[in-house]
């Protein structure tokens, strides 16, 4: 399995070193190009002008793609310059799995935000920044459908989810809050679960181990 | 689990993990809301809110403090990105003030006017997390030891010349490297040399990096300057006097322009670092650049890399 964590900035690092942990292949995706589309509007079929673009249609299209955490206005502005929104939104039409986590799930969520479009691909209703100033950030053991001890969520300037469609799973709770929900094929998480070593969100998530 | 476990507000690792989301991002010297929203909108991940950017400073001298609280507000009103702000060497309440007006992050800076020549701030005593400047391993070991979450290079603030920072980085990379090689019965007499705890240099031979993200910063003018950082280890580049005094000789809204473009020019140049091409298109961006000062051409005296330990 080949995995493409969104790398425009933020902990994608640590989420590509917590898919190879779990025997994933990752790779970072800053340009659509990067995931095999050589078109920047989210196509494959691209016209081949250069030795480079036809290397970059040969490209493997990894199978799932995960969005991280990191600053969800930056990210959304940034995505939009480089054609990431558009690559996302052929990832979920496809059925390809998507893993947004905090800035991520934002950003794939539907909301109202100043600084933020999300692209509404899921339908949750995700708040920014609801927990209050970063200091407010904390650790919180929470239990989660299909595992059975609980596991050590880092919620740091955290979203909350405050409403999800008839369509969506809800895999995991605090206070009483969605923080783990699933919609097909795609999943959203409001805490950080490359943060810790326990690796087994991303095994659930991603089916393996 | 204990409530430290289950809470954690202002744990370390909270700290250092807002700290992490600032990785892969630009961090902007800005004085004012309008540079504030063009950095916002270049895509910078954060901004640190100053009164005088680090070419004036040294330009003008005096004593360097933190910034107006007025200054930081109008700020905080005009982004919804981090906004960090400097306090002096040593000035703890300088640090307990900016905690208490809700800044994101408080760098501990040598581009302000030292307050203590002896002791940094102990940092572990606040929630806030703290950004420390260092020339080598050995003094970002000691920072993160008073509880810094993230390190910068210290480079030479305000003169827009990269090769302090790309030295501090270089020397920071090579200890590590060579720390990872080292015998574990040798890691006692290098933190004695080091002057660093032992604990942190454990973790560095461990682990082949430091516990916390490590930045680049002093001297970046250019988006060239920025990837160069980037591609020496740097998991982000602060970017100070090199936006804001560009094209300082341009008409206003010429100047306005210039800035705005490199600040995004910056910003591609460090999302796409390892990418030639997009590096190419960034820099064909940049029409205006600070004019600088070399830093082999100033007297010891002229440099604030020294200050602090």
């Amino acid at each position: 399995m080949l995995v493409g964590v969104i790398a425009l900035q933020g902990d994608y690092g640590t989420h590509a070193q917590a898919l190879r942990d779990i025997g994933v292949e990752a790779v970072e995706v800053r340009k659509p190009a990067d995931a095999g589309f050589a078109d920047p509007s989210g196509s494959r079929e691209a016209s081949f002008k250069s030795a480079r673009d036809v290397q970059t249609a040969l490209r493997p299209a990894p199978d799932g793609l995960v969005i991280p955490g990191g600053e969800s206005s930056t990210m959304d502005l940034l995505g939009r310059r480089y054609g990431l929104d558009k690559l996302l939104g052929a990832y979920a039409a496809s059925g390809k799995l998507l893993f947004g986590t905090c800035a991520g799930a934002i950003w794939l969520g539907r909301g109202h935000h100043h600084k933020v479009t999300p692209l509404g691909l899921i339908d949750a209703e995700v708040e920014r920044n609801a927990y209050g100033r970063q200091v407010d950030s904390f650790i919180a053991p929470i239990d989660i459908d299909g595992l059975d001890e609980p596991f050590e969520a880092v919620f740091i300037r955290a979203p909350i989810i405050r409403d999800v469609g008839p369509g969506v799973e809800v895999l995991a709770e605090h206070n009483g809050q969605p923080v783990l929900i699933r919609q097909n094929n795609i999943w959203l998480a409001t805490f950080h679960p490359e943060r810790v070593d326990d690796r087994r969100v991303h095994q659930l998530v991603f089916g393996v181990g | 689990m204990s409530g430290e476990k289950t809470n954690g507000k202002g744990s370390f690792e909270v700290k250092v993990g807002l700290a992490d989301m600032l990785r892969g991002g630009v961090i902007m010297d800005v004085t004012n809301a309008d540079q504030a929203k063009i950095a916002e909108d270049a895509g910078a991940a954060a901004v640190m809110a100053l009164e005088r950017v680090p070419a004036d400073i040294r330009k003008e001298g005096g004593v360097a403090r933190m910034a107006s609280i007025r200054v930081i507000e109008e700020i905080q009103k005009a982004v919804e990105i981090p906004v960090m702000a400097k306090a002096r060497i040593g000035h703890f309440v300088e640090a307990q003030i900016l905690e208490e007006l809700g800044v994101d992050f408080i760098d501990e800076s040598e581009v302000l006017t030292p307050a203590d020549e002896a002791n940094h701030i102990d940092k572990h005593q606040f929630k806030v997390p703290f950004v420390c400047g260092c020339r080598n391993l050995g003094e970002a070991l000691r920072r993160i030891g008073e509880g810094a979450a993230m390190i910068r290079t210290k480079g030479e603030a305000g003169t827009g010349d990269v090769v302090e920072a790309v030295r501090h980085m270089r020397a920071v990379q090579g200890d590590i490297r060579r720390m990872q090689h080292m015998d574990r019965a040798e890691l006692m007499a290098t933190a004695k040399e080091m002057g660093a705890p032992y604990e942190q240099i454990l973790y560095v031979h461990e682990n082949g990096k430091i516990p916390v993200p490590n930045f680049a910063a002093g001297g970046v003018a250019t988006p060239a300057d920025a990837a160069l950082m980037m591609q020496l280890g740097a998991e982000s580049v602060f970017v100070g006097s090199g936006i804001f005094k560009a094209g300082a000789e341009l008409p206003d809204d010429e100047r306005i322009k210039a800035q705005t473009a490199l600040a995004k020019a910056i910003v591609r140049a460090v999302t796409h670092y390892r990418d030639a091409g997009e590096l190419l298109a960034a820099q064909k961006d940049q029409n205006a650049a600070m004019v600088g000062i070399s830093v082999a051409s100033m007297a010891v005296e002229e440099k604030i890399a020294g200050r602090g330990w």
